[in-house]
């Protein structure tokens, strides 16, 4: 019998004590939400201590749109995080879009916060918005905590658990490569494919960071944007030089959406990326193995293969995921 | 693989019931053995960084940044012939202390023993797409367009190129386009006995995947047009043949 078979025994037992059941907390059960991902993905972790329910869901993107979650109430999640952009904005500097974070375990570009979900959204509710639960304490909210967690008690940490797993929604596997992938061989054009062809081979080099359905490692690398990297990304966090200019790999579902680029918006363009692997490469001492020809300025590809491995890139837009109306504000 | 275990679950719970379960004879002890792994170029413990301290047979000065690889069935036979095999992969990181060391997977008969084998990579029943679907392991996939399945190795680094100026080696291998280049490794290990707790120690010894029988001048491997191993499948055969002496016993 499950936890709440046994509740249901204890509540009957006390009814049959003669206790007053009136002010005992209603029965609930969150209906659970299963998340369907494509045979190609990494399974997802759910903790038992927040499982992904229906109702679960409907508050944490409730909350992502309340501006009611910050102290002040001026902003909310969604201010920064557009779903046009694929939950990311062009108008704040250096914002990370938020696509497939339940598979990840290194968050910010810098890799400041390590560890699960949950941690990262009670970080995100309690030190960078400084949430003031007080201000949450609203009929249409604890009605909505009640449903998702069988109780009006409203604390940070549920208002982040619950924001968790409006995250582990926030799924893109719908890109036209996904349909490639899915035995759509017509799903991509000619140079779309040449894209793909030269994107996991040893001449464009991309796959081994870019890595698994998910295209990012979760790791950090100096792909050599700058000459002095002395004390900068993952090095000013554990403080070893040997990780001076390293940042995240971002994942590249939906990068046509995400300008601009890299970790200090550097780039404007897609085209401006892939030339900067191209010819734009600069020798650090902490420049990553995994990227070509260092001291000739990387890739040197064709004119052609920079227009098939944009194309490429572009192929990895989700329609379904940008404007699907269950993650929008609701 | 989950169905051969539950058949040999299977047959094996009767035997066990049948001979009385775990009140055999004493020669029956069974130990929990461990896999110690350690990195060496030019005979000194590596350290993961930009500089180029070692020298390969060709005279290359390199030094490495990275080395991930699989090793799987491995193999423990006694001097009596009894022969105890951990089934499938484990994935080896130097960057990960918890990955150096494999305790075995299954119990191992004390005695005397005579080798330690093993397959370098991932033979092809354990080599394919999807076996592996977390990281770090599900990291070392090789693209479907290689042939799918995952890397054997990862093992890159710097070296001074001709021009004196520091060029990235990518030594990966791994199964290419449905050529299988695992190879099984089989080390002497007379003198040693299976004992409870015991510790192996397997050295890998970095300089060895380029040299023996092949000398790997890296200049030709990895220079502007020729950027890595991945799809020569020369080059995978000639690792394979390197990788014969690539590792050895560490002192017991
Ligand atoms: C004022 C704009 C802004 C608001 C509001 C905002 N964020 Fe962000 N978010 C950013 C920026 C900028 C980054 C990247 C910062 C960095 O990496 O240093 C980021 C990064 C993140 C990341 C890391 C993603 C990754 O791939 O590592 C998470 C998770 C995140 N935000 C969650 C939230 C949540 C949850 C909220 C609401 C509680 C929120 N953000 C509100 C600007 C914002
Ligand atoms: C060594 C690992 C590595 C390799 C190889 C690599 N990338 Fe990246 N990529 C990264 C990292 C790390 C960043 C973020 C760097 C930063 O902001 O400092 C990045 C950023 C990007 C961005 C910008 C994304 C954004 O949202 O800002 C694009 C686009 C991109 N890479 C595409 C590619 C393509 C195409 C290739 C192959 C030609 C490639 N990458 C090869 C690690 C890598
Ligand atoms: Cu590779």
């Amino acid at each position: 019998m499950n936890i709440i078979g046994w509740l249901a025994l204890a509540a009957l037992a006390f009814g049959a004590g003669g206790c007053d059941v009136n002010d005992a907390p209603p029965l609930h059960s969150p209906e659970p939400l299963d998340v369907r991902l494509p045979r190609n993905f990494p399974p997802m972790f759910v903790p038992v201590d927040n499982p992904t329910t229906h109702e679960g869901v409907a508050l944490g993107r409730k909350l992502y749109y309340d501006r009611r979650l910050s102290p002040d109430g001026s902003r909310a999640c969604a201010d920064c995080h557009l779903q046009e952009h694929a939950f990311s904005t062009p108008l704040v500097p250096g914002v990370l879009p938020h696509i497939n974070l339940a598979w990840s375990w290194n968050f910010l570009w810098d890799g400041e916060f390590e560890g699960s979900l949950e941690e990262a959204m009670i970080m995100e509710v309690e030190e960078f918005f400084g949430t003031d639960v007080e201000r949450l304490r609203e009929p249409d909210l604890e009605e909505m905590f009640l449903a998702a967690f069988g109780s009006t008690e409203i604390t940070t940490k549920r208002a982040a658990y619950a924001i968790a797993q409006f995250q582990r929604t926030l799924v893109s596997r719908n890109s036209r490569f996904d349909d490639y992938v899915a035995d759509d061989e017509a799903a991509l054009s000619e140079s779309e494919y040449r894209g793909m062809e030269l994107f996991y081979s040893e001449r464009g080099e991309c796959f081994h960071c870019h890595a698994t359905s998910l295209f990012t490692d979760n790791r950090f690398h100096n792909i050599g944007l700058d000459a002095d990297v002395e004390g900068t990304g993952r090095g000013a966090v554990t403080g070893r030089a040997s990780d001076d200019g390293l940042y995240k790999t971002p994942t590249l579902r939906n990068v046509e959406m995400t300008a601009p680029y890299m970790h200090d918006d550097r780039f404007a363009t897609l085209e401006e990326v892939i030339d900067f692997y191209s010819e734009g490469v600069i020798y650090s001492d902490t420049i990553d193995s995994l990227i070509p020809n260092v001291t000739g300025g990387g890739l040197q590809l064709t004119a052609q293969e920079r227009l098939d491995i944009v194309a490429f890139l572009r192929a990895l837009t989700d329609p379904v995921f940008l404007s699907n109306p269950d993650l929008a504000q609701p | 693989m989950r169905r051969n275990q539950a058949i040999a679950i299977l047959v094996v719970l009767p035997l066990l019931l049948a001979t009385g379960g775990c009140g055999g004879d004493a020669g029956a002890t069974e130990a929990a053995v461990t896999i110690a792994f350690e990195h060496l170029a030019n005979d000194v413990p590596i350290v993961l960084g930009s500089e180029t301290p070692y020298t390969n047979a060709a005279g290359n000065e390199f030094g490495t940044t990275r080395l991930s690889y699989f090793v799987s069935a491995l193999t423990l036979t006694l001097t009596d012939g009894t022969e105890v095999t951990a089934s499938g992969a484990h994935y080896v990181d130097h960057e990960t202390d918890e990955t150096r060391t494999y305790v075995l997977p299954v119990g191992v008969a004390t005695g005397d023993l005579a080798q330690i084998s093993f397959v370098m990579g991932l033979g092809p029943d354990l080599n394919v797409t999807g076996a592996f679907t977390s990281p770090p392991e599900s990291l070392m996939e090789w693209p479907e367009m290689m042939g799918g399945g995952y890397h054997y190795m990862k093992f890159e680094g710097r070296y001074v190129d001709d021009a004196d100026e520091p060029f990235n080696f990518m030594t990966h291998s791994g199964g290419l386009n449905g050529t299988d280049y695992s190879f099984e490794v089989v080390l002497d290990a007379t003198g040693r006995e299976v004992t409870e707790g015991a510790t192996f120690i397997l050295e890998m010894n970095l300089e060895e995947w380029f040299a023996d029988p092949d000398t790997w001048d890296l200049n030709d491997y990895f220079n502007e047009t020729h950027r890595g191993i991945m799809g020569d499948a020369d080059a995978q055969a000639s690792l394979m043949a390197n990788g014969a002496t690539v590792f050895s016993l560490g002192a017991p």
